[in-house]
Protein backbone atom coordinates (compact mmCIF):
# COMPACT_ATOMS: atom_id res chain seq x y z
CA UNK A 1 0.00 0.00 0.00
CA UNK A 2 2.27 2.59 0.74
CA UNK A 3 4.08 1.43 -2.54
CA UNK A 4 1.32 2.37 -4.39
CA UNK A 5 0.58 5.60 -2.41
CA UNK A 6 4.48 6.21 -3.52
CA UNK A 7 4.12 5.75 -6.54
CA UNK A 8 0.68 7.80 -7.28
CA UNK A 9 2.17 10.51 -5.05
CA UNK A 10 5.48 10.07 -7.67
CA UNK A 11 3.21 10.38 -10.82
CA UNK A 12 1.32 12.89 -9.95
CA UNK A 13 4.23 15.04 -8.64
CA UNK A 14 6.02 14.61 -12.09
CA UNK A 15 2.94 16.53 -13.25
CA UNK A 16 3.58 20.61 -13.92
CA UNK A 17 0.07 21.56 -14.77
CA UNK A 18 -1.41 23.00 -11.09
CA UNK A 19 -0.55 27.22 -12.19
CA UNK A 20 -0.13 27.09 -15.13
CA UNK A 21 -2.95 29.70 -15.32
CA UNK A 22 -0.26 31.70 -14.21
CA UNK A 23 1.90 30.95 -16.46
CA UNK A 24 0.95 32.97 -19.01
CA UNK A 25 -0.97 35.82 -18.03
CA UNK A 26 -1.20 37.78 -21.11
CA UNK A 27 1.74 39.99 -19.64
CA UNK A 28 5.13 40.41 -19.34
CA UNK A 29 4.87 39.38 -15.72
CA UNK A 30 4.44 35.91 -16.00
CA UNK A 31 4.80 33.39 -13.08
CA UNK A 32 7.10 30.88 -15.03
CA UNK A 33 7.61 27.37 -12.90
CA UNK A 34 5.54 28.27 -9.94
CA UNK A 35 3.99 25.85 -8.00
CA UNK A 36 5.18 22.82 -10.14
CA UNK A 37 4.00 19.23 -8.47
CA UNK A 38 8.10 18.70 -7.57
CA UNK A 39 9.42 15.40 -7.87
CA UNK A 40 10.30 13.69 -4.71
CA UNK A 41 13.64 14.94 -4.40
CA UNK A 42 14.82 13.30 -8.21
CA UNK A 43 16.40 15.78 -10.84
CA UNK A 44 14.55 16.36 -14.25
CA UNK A 45 14.08 18.27 -17.13
CA UNK A 46 10.31 19.48 -17.98
CA UNK A 47 8.86 20.85 -21.30
CA UNK A 48 5.56 22.22 -21.60
CA UNK A 49 3.24 23.77 -23.71
CA UNK A 50 0.46 26.32 -22.93
CA UNK A 51 -2.22 27.96 -24.78
CA UNK A 52 -4.26 30.71 -23.38
CA UNK A 53 -6.84 32.87 -24.74
CA UNK A 54 -7.45 36.79 -23.26
CA UNK A 55 -10.10 39.32 -24.01
CA UNK A 56 -9.78 43.17 -23.06
CA UNK A 57 -11.99 45.90 -23.99
CA UNK A 58 -9.88 46.63 -26.71
CA UNK A 59 -8.48 43.24 -28.27
CA UNK A 60 -8.19 39.72 -28.25
CA UNK A 61 -4.55 38.27 -27.23
CA UNK A 62 -3.82 34.47 -27.50
CA UNK A 63 -0.66 33.09 -26.13
CA UNK A 64 1.57 29.83 -26.93
CA UNK A 65 4.37 29.32 -24.62
CA UNK A 66 6.88 26.40 -24.64
CA UNK A 67 8.38 26.53 -21.42
CA UNK A 68 12.22 24.52 -20.85
CA UNK A 69 12.68 23.91 -17.21
CA UNK A 70 15.29 21.96 -15.17
CA UNK A 71 14.94 20.74 -11.63
CA UNK A 72 18.11 19.77 -9.12
CA UNK A 73 17.60 18.04 -6.26
CA UNK A 74 19.37 19.40 -3.51
CA UNK A 75 20.30 18.24 0.03
CA UNK A 76 17.86 18.29 3.13
CA UNK A 77 14.88 18.15 0.57
CA UNK A 78 15.69 21.22 -0.93
CA UNK A 79 15.08 21.57 -4.51
CA UNK A 80 16.17 24.28 -7.36
CA UNK A 81 14.86 25.51 -10.36
CA UNK A 82 15.37 27.19 -13.62
CA UNK A 83 13.00 27.87 -16.09
CA UNK A 84 13.17 29.46 -19.53
CA UNK A 85 9.88 30.34 -21.43
CA UNK A 86 9.55 30.61 -25.12
CA UNK A 87 6.94 32.92 -26.08
CA UNK A 88 4.31 33.13 -29.27
CA UNK A 89 1.47 35.61 -29.06
CA UNK A 90 -0.88 38.04 -31.28
CA UNK A 91 -3.33 40.26 -30.20
CA UNK A 92 -5.81 41.15 -32.65
CA UNK A 93 -7.71 44.48 -32.14
CA UNK A 94 -11.11 44.41 -31.87
CA UNK A 95 -11.92 48.09 -33.17
CA UNK A 96 -9.76 47.40 -36.39
CA UNK A 97 -8.03 44.75 -38.70
CA UNK A 98 -4.68 45.94 -36.85
CA UNK A 99 -2.59 42.81 -35.22
CA UNK A 100 0.41 42.48 -33.20
CA UNK A 101 2.78 39.56 -32.65
CA UNK A 102 5.33 38.48 -29.76
CA UNK A 103 7.62 36.04 -30.73
CA UNK A 104 10.73 35.70 -28.41
CA UNK A 105 12.23 34.35 -25.17
CA UNK A 106 10.01 35.29 -21.89
CA UNK A 107 11.92 35.99 -18.31
CA UNK A 108 13.90 33.71 -16.83
CA UNK A 109 12.99 32.76 -13.54
CA UNK A 110 15.06 30.80 -10.90
CA UNK A 111 13.32 29.38 -7.44
CA UNK A 112 13.86 27.25 -4.79
CA UNK A 113 11.64 24.71 -3.02
CA UNK A 114 11.90 22.79 0.33
CA UNK A 115 9.70 19.86 1.67
CA UNK A 116 8.93 21.65 4.94
CA UNK A 117 6.86 18.94 6.78
CA UNK A 118 5.47 15.39 5.81
CA UNK A 119 3.83 12.68 7.99
CA UNK A 120 3.54 9.32 6.32
CA UNK A 121 1.51 6.02 8.51
CA UNK A 122 -0.37 3.29 7.24
CA UNK A 123 -2.32 4.37 4.19
CA UNK A 124 -1.96 8.32 4.29
CA UNK A 125 0.75 10.69 3.30
CA UNK A 126 1.06 14.53 4.16
CA UNK A 127 3.57 16.93 2.82
CA UNK A 128 3.75 20.45 2.60
CA UNK A 129 6.29 22.71 0.15
CA UNK A 130 7.46 26.66 0.26
CA UNK A 131 8.91 28.14 -2.83
CA UNK A 132 10.41 31.66 -3.75
CA UNK A 133 12.19 32.67 -6.18
CA UNK A 134 12.40 35.62 -8.97
CA UNK A 135 12.45 36.16 -12.37
CA UNK A 136 14.57 37.81 -13.94
CA UNK A 137 13.89 40.49 -17.13
CA UNK A 138 15.45 38.65 -19.79
CA UNK A 139 12.21 38.96 -22.45
CA UNK A 140 11.96 41.89 -24.48
CA UNK A 141 9.84 45.15 -23.31
CA UNK A 142 8.78 47.44 -26.13
CA UNK A 143 8.19 51.33 -24.38
CA UNK A 144 4.97 51.39 -26.25
CA UNK A 145 2.19 54.35 -25.75
CA UNK A 146 -0.23 54.07 -23.42
CA UNK A 147 -3.01 54.73 -25.37
CA UNK A 148 -2.18 52.42 -27.82
CA UNK A 149 -4.31 49.24 -28.68
CA UNK A 150 -0.99 47.16 -28.26
CA UNK A 151 -0.45 49.00 -24.74
CA UNK A 152 2.72 48.06 -22.35
CA UNK A 153 0.60 45.57 -21.03
CA UNK A 154 0.94 43.18 -23.56
CA UNK A 155 4.92 42.25 -23.78
CA UNK A 156 7.08 38.97 -23.77
CA UNK A 157 8.94 40.24 -20.71
CA UNK A 158 8.22 42.71 -17.75
CA UNK A 159 11.44 44.02 -17.50
CA UNK A 160 11.52 44.04 -13.72
CA UNK A 161 12.79 41.65 -11.10
CA UNK A 162 10.16 39.79 -10.05
CA UNK A 163 9.27 37.99 -6.97
CA UNK A 164 7.50 34.38 -7.05
CA UNK A 165 6.34 32.52 -3.79
CA UNK A 166 4.44 29.39 -3.38
CA UNK A 167 2.83 27.07 -0.71
CA UNK A 168 1.70 23.39 -1.87
CA UNK A 169 0.02 20.80 0.29
CA UNK A 170 -0.74 16.87 -0.46
CA UNK A 171 -2.49 14.58 0.71
CA UNK A 172 -2.94 10.77 -0.42
CA UNK A 173 -4.92 8.16 0.50
CA UNK A 174 -5.45 5.43 -0.87
CA UNK A 175 -5.76 5.40 -4.83
CA UNK A 176 -6.65 9.27 -4.26
CA UNK A 177 -4.74 12.28 -3.86
CA UNK A 178 -5.56 15.84 -3.43
CA UNK A 179 -3.32 18.57 -3.59
CA UNK A 180 -4.05 22.22 -2.98
CA UNK A 181 -1.35 25.29 -4.42
CA UNK A 182 -1.63 29.06 -3.64
CA UNK A 183 1.00 30.69 -5.83
CA UNK A 184 1.79 34.41 -5.57
CA UNK A 185 4.02 36.56 -7.95
CA UNK A 186 4.62 40.09 -6.70
CA UNK A 187 5.63 42.51 -9.40
CA UNK A 188 8.40 45.45 -9.21
CA UNK A 189 7.80 48.86 -11.17
CA UNK A 190 10.20 48.33 -14.36
CA UNK A 191 12.83 51.09 -15.94
CA UNK A 192 10.32 52.34 -18.11
CA UNK A 193 7.78 53.56 -14.82
CA UNK A 194 5.42 50.50 -16.02
CA UNK A 195 4.13 47.87 -13.32
CA UNK A 196 2.31 45.08 -13.85
CA UNK A 197 -0.33 43.73 -11.84
CA UNK A 198 0.82 40.83 -9.15
CA UNK A 199 -0.99 37.63 -9.21
CA UNK A 200 -2.61 35.39 -6.61
CA UNK A 201 -3.46 31.81 -7.77
CA UNK A 202 -5.14 28.89 -6.26
CA UNK A 203 -5.35 25.44 -7.36
CA UNK A 204 -7.42 22.27 -5.61
CA UNK A 205 -6.97 18.81 -7.80
CA UNK A 206 -8.53 15.23 -6.94
CA UNK A 207 -6.80 12.66 -8.59
CA UNK A 208 -7.18 9.02 -9.33
CA UNK A 209 -4.12 6.57 -9.43
CA UNK A 210 -4.68 4.00 -12.41
CA UNK A 211 -2.60 1.29 -13.30
CA UNK A 212 -1.78 0.55 -17.08
CA UNK A 213 0.58 -2.19 -16.68
CA UNK A 214 3.95 -3.04 -14.45
CA UNK A 215 5.84 -1.01 -16.48
CA UNK A 216 3.08 2.09 -16.92
CA UNK A 217 1.14 4.08 -14.65
CA UNK A 218 -0.98 7.30 -15.75
CA UNK A 219 -3.37 9.56 -13.13
CA UNK A 220 -6.20 11.31 -13.89
CA UNK A 221 -7.60 13.91 -12.55
CA UNK A 222 -9.94 17.30 -12.19
CA UNK A 223 -9.42 20.46 -10.65
CA UNK A 224 -10.62 23.71 -9.47
CA UNK A 225 -8.76 26.81 -10.09
CA UNK A 226 -8.95 30.61 -8.88
CA UNK A 227 -7.06 32.95 -10.99
CA UNK A 228 -6.06 36.78 -9.86
CA UNK A 229 -4.61 39.48 -12.00
CA UNK A 230 -4.27 42.79 -10.24
CA UNK A 231 -4.12 45.33 -13.20
CA UNK A 232 -1.29 47.23 -13.96
CA UNK A 233 0.13 50.66 -13.09
CA UNK A 234 0.91 52.81 -15.91
CA UNK A 235 3.74 55.43 -16.35
CA UNK A 236 1.54 58.33 -15.21
CA UNK A 237 0.33 56.31 -11.96
CA UNK A 238 -2.96 55.28 -13.06
CA UNK A 239 -4.17 52.17 -13.44
CA UNK A 240 -3.94 50.98 -17.00
CA UNK A 241 -6.75 50.78 -18.78
CA UNK A 242 -7.51 47.25 -20.00
CA UNK A 243 -5.96 44.82 -17.20
CA UNK A 244 -6.73 43.23 -14.02
CA UNK A 245 -8.67 40.08 -14.01
CA UNK A 246 -10.74 37.16 -12.00
CA UNK A 247 -11.32 33.72 -13.36
CA UNK A 248 -12.59 30.54 -11.75
CA UNK A 249 -11.55 27.77 -14.11
CA UNK A 250 -12.92 23.80 -13.69
CA UNK A 251 -9.99 21.43 -15.26
CA UNK A 252 -9.78 18.17 -16.29
CA UNK A 253 -6.16 16.25 -17.19
CA UNK A 254 -4.95 12.71 -17.74
CA UNK A 255 -1.03 11.94 -17.29
CA UNK A 256 0.75 8.59 -18.46
CA UNK A 257 4.48 7.96 -16.25
CA UNK A 258 7.12 5.52 -16.85
CA UNK A 259 10.69 4.97 -15.64
CA UNK A 260 12.72 7.88 -17.20
CA UNK A 261 9.80 10.04 -18.51
CA UNK A 262 6.03 11.20 -17.88
CA UNK A 263 3.30 12.59 -20.75
CA UNK A 264 0.47 14.73 -19.89
CA UNK A 265 -2.54 17.24 -20.58
CA UNK A 266 -4.97 19.41 -19.14
CA UNK A 267 -7.77 21.43 -20.49
CA UNK A 268 -9.33 24.25 -18.21
CA UNK A 269 -12.27 26.01 -18.92
CA UNK A 270 -14.66 28.27 -17.29
CA UNK A 271 -17.71 27.32 -15.15
CA UNK A 272 -19.01 31.18 -14.88
CA UNK A 273 -17.75 34.35 -17.11
CA UNK A 274 -15.00 35.80 -15.87
CA UNK A 275 -14.62 39.04 -14.15
CA UNK A 276 -12.33 42.29 -14.86
CA UNK A 277 -11.08 44.12 -17.67
CA UNK A 278 -9.05 41.68 -19.18
CA UNK A 279 -10.97 37.96 -19.01
CA UNK A 280 -9.26 34.83 -18.96
CA UNK A 281 -10.70 31.73 -21.94
CA UNK A 282 -9.94 28.48 -21.82
CA UNK A 283 -6.84 26.88 -21.71
CA UNK A 284 -4.77 23.62 -22.65
CA UNK A 285 -1.85 22.59 -21.48
CA UNK A 286 0.63 19.66 -22.78
CA UNK A 287 3.97 18.75 -20.92
CA UNK A 288 6.98 16.23 -21.48
CA UNK A 289 9.00 15.29 -18.72
CA UNK A 290 12.82 13.38 -18.44
CA UNK A 291 13.81 11.89 -14.90
CA UNK A 292 17.70 12.55 -14.52
CA UNK B 1 8.91 27.57 15.73
CA UNK B 2 10.68 29.40 13.38
CA UNK B 3 8.85 27.08 10.46
CA UNK B 4 5.53 28.13 11.96
CA UNK B 5 6.31 31.82 12.09
CA UNK B 6 7.92 31.90 8.21
CA UNK B 7 4.63 30.11 7.36
CA UNK B 8 2.86 32.82 8.82
CA UNK B 9 4.70 35.46 7.55
CA UNK B 10 4.13 33.86 4.20
CA UNK B 11 0.22 33.37 4.64
CA UNK B 12 0.04 37.17 5.80
CA UNK B 13 1.53 37.91 2.46
CA UNK B 14 -0.48 35.94 0.61
CA UNK B 15 -3.76 37.77 2.15
CA UNK B 16 -2.42 41.61 1.01
CA UNK B 17 -4.68 41.38 -2.07
CA UNK B 18 -4.82 44.91 -2.21
CA UNK B 19 -3.80 47.05 -5.36
CA UNK B 20 -1.42 48.96 -4.04
CA UNK B 21 0.72 52.01 -5.75
CA UNK B 22 -1.87 52.87 -8.62
CA UNK B 23 -4.18 55.57 -8.85
CA UNK B 24 -8.16 55.50 -9.62
CA UNK B 25 -8.62 57.85 -12.22
CA UNK B 26 -11.38 60.13 -10.47
CA UNK B 27 -10.75 63.25 -12.38
CA UNK B 28 -12.95 64.15 -15.29
CA UNK B 29 -11.54 65.56 -18.99
CA UNK B 30 -10.77 68.84 -19.10
CA UNK B 31 -12.48 71.09 -22.24
CA UNK B 32 -10.45 74.22 -23.43
CA UNK B 33 -11.90 75.96 -26.20
CA UNK B 34 -9.76 78.05 -28.19
CA UNK B 35 -11.50 79.35 -30.76
CA UNK B 36 -13.96 81.31 -31.33
CA UNK B 37 -12.80 83.64 -28.55
CA UNK B 38 -16.06 86.05 -29.15
CA UNK B 39 -19.13 84.31 -28.80
CA UNK B 40 -21.19 86.44 -31.35
CA UNK B 41 -21.38 86.13 -35.21
CA UNK B 42 -23.19 87.51 -38.06
CA UNK B 43 -25.53 86.04 -40.40
CA UNK B 44 -23.57 84.55 -42.97
CA UNK B 45 -20.38 84.45 -40.96
CA UNK B 46 -18.06 81.00 -40.67
CA UNK B 47 -17.43 79.99 -36.93
CA UNK B 48 -14.29 78.33 -36.36
CA UNK B 49 -14.31 75.96 -33.64
CA UNK B 50 -10.85 74.86 -31.81
CA UNK B 51 -10.82 72.94 -28.76
CA UNK B 52 -8.47 70.94 -26.60
CA UNK B 53 -10.23 67.92 -25.18
CA UNK B 54 -7.54 66.39 -23.05
CA UNK B 55 -7.40 63.85 -19.60
CA UNK B 56 -4.51 62.85 -16.93
CA UNK B 57 -4.60 59.84 -18.09
CA UNK B 58 -6.58 58.17 -20.95
CA UNK B 59 -9.77 59.72 -23.15
CA UNK B 60 -12.18 57.52 -24.10
CA UNK B 61 -14.99 59.25 -26.40
CA UNK B 62 -16.04 62.91 -27.21
CA UNK B 63 -19.10 64.45 -28.62
CA UNK B 64 -19.52 67.60 -30.70
CA UNK B 65 -22.46 69.61 -31.12
CA UNK B 66 -24.23 73.01 -32.43
CA UNK B 67 -27.35 73.42 -31.36
CA UNK B 68 -30.15 76.25 -32.90
CA UNK B 69 -31.71 76.59 -29.91
CA UNK B 70 -34.01 79.36 -31.98
CA UNK B 71 -35.12 76.67 -34.76
CA UNK B 72 -34.73 73.63 -32.75
CA UNK B 73 -32.32 72.15 -35.08
CA UNK B 74 -29.33 70.26 -34.67
CA UNK B 75 -26.70 72.03 -37.19
CA UNK B 76 -23.61 69.82 -36.33
CA UNK B 77 -23.68 66.53 -34.51
CA UNK B 78 -20.12 64.47 -34.38
CA UNK B 79 -18.76 61.93 -31.98
CA UNK B 80 -15.55 60.04 -32.00
CA UNK B 81 -13.51 57.88 -30.10
CA UNK B 82 -9.94 58.26 -28.80
CA UNK B 83 -7.58 56.59 -26.42
CA UNK B 84 -5.20 59.40 -26.73
CA UNK B 85 -4.32 61.72 -23.86
CA UNK B 86 -5.32 65.02 -25.58
CA UNK B 87 -6.55 65.96 -29.05
CA UNK B 88 -7.63 69.06 -30.73
CA UNK B 89 -10.99 69.54 -32.77
CA UNK B 90 -10.85 72.19 -35.60
CA UNK B 91 -13.84 72.55 -37.33
CA UNK B 92 -16.08 75.27 -38.87
CA UNK B 93 -19.89 75.93 -39.49
CA UNK B 94 -20.70 78.50 -41.95
CA UNK B 95 -24.20 80.58 -40.75
CA UNK B 96 -26.72 80.71 -43.38
CA UNK B 97 -27.30 84.66 -44.72
CA UNK B 98 -30.64 84.73 -44.44
CA UNK B 99 -30.57 84.17 -41.07
CA UNK B 100 -32.80 86.26 -38.48
CA UNK B 101 -31.63 86.71 -35.00
CA UNK B 102 -30.66 83.28 -33.70
CA UNK B 103 -29.51 81.90 -30.56
CA UNK B 104 -27.09 78.94 -31.27
CA UNK B 105 -25.79 76.66 -28.56
CA UNK B 106 -22.27 74.84 -28.53
CA UNK B 107 -22.44 71.31 -26.90
CA UNK B 108 -19.32 69.42 -26.18
CA UNK B 109 -18.89 66.04 -24.00
CA UNK B 110 -15.94 64.05 -23.33
CA UNK B 111 -15.13 60.95 -21.30
CA UNK B 112 -12.21 58.63 -20.34
CA UNK B 113 -12.12 55.27 -19.61
CA UNK B 114 -13.08 55.35 -15.81
CA UNK B 115 -16.24 56.68 -16.93
CA UNK B 116 -15.59 60.58 -15.78
CA UNK B 117 -17.99 62.75 -17.93
CA UNK B 118 -17.36 66.56 -18.54
CA UNK B 119 -20.41 68.34 -20.34
CA UNK B 120 -20.08 72.29 -21.79
CA UNK B 121 -22.42 74.03 -23.23
CA UNK B 122 -21.56 77.75 -24.42
CA UNK B 123 -24.58 80.15 -26.29
CA UNK B 124 -23.70 81.66 -29.65
CA UNK B 125 -25.70 84.72 -30.17
CA UNK B 126 -25.77 85.50 -34.16
CA UNK B 127 -26.81 88.95 -35.23
CA UNK B 128 -29.51 88.51 -38.24
CA UNK B 129 -30.22 90.12 -41.62
CA UNK B 130 -33.68 90.97 -40.66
Amino acid sequence: MKLLLKLSLWGLAFYSLPLQACDVCGCGSMAFGMGDWMNQGRSMLKSSYSMRRFEGPLSSDRFHQIQISGIWALKNNWQLKASMPYVYAQRQALESEEFKTLNSIGDASLSVQKLVWSHIDSNRMHSLYLSAGFQAPTGPFEDRPIESVFAPNFQAGSASWDLLFSLQYEFSWKKYMLVFQSAHVQNTTNSYDYRFGNQWMNSLKVARYLKINDNLNSMLFVSMDHEYLARDVNKRGYYQYGTGGEAWFSGIGYQIIAEKWSLGAQYQFRPIPAQGEYQAKDQFNLNLNYFL
Amino acid sequence: MKRLSFILMLLSFWSCSEEFAGMEDQIAPHIQVLLPQIWEAQAGDTLHFQILISDNDQLHDYYLGLNNLSEMTKEMHWSAHSHAQAITLDTSYVLARELPYSHFQLQIEASDHQGNVIRKRIGIFVKGKG
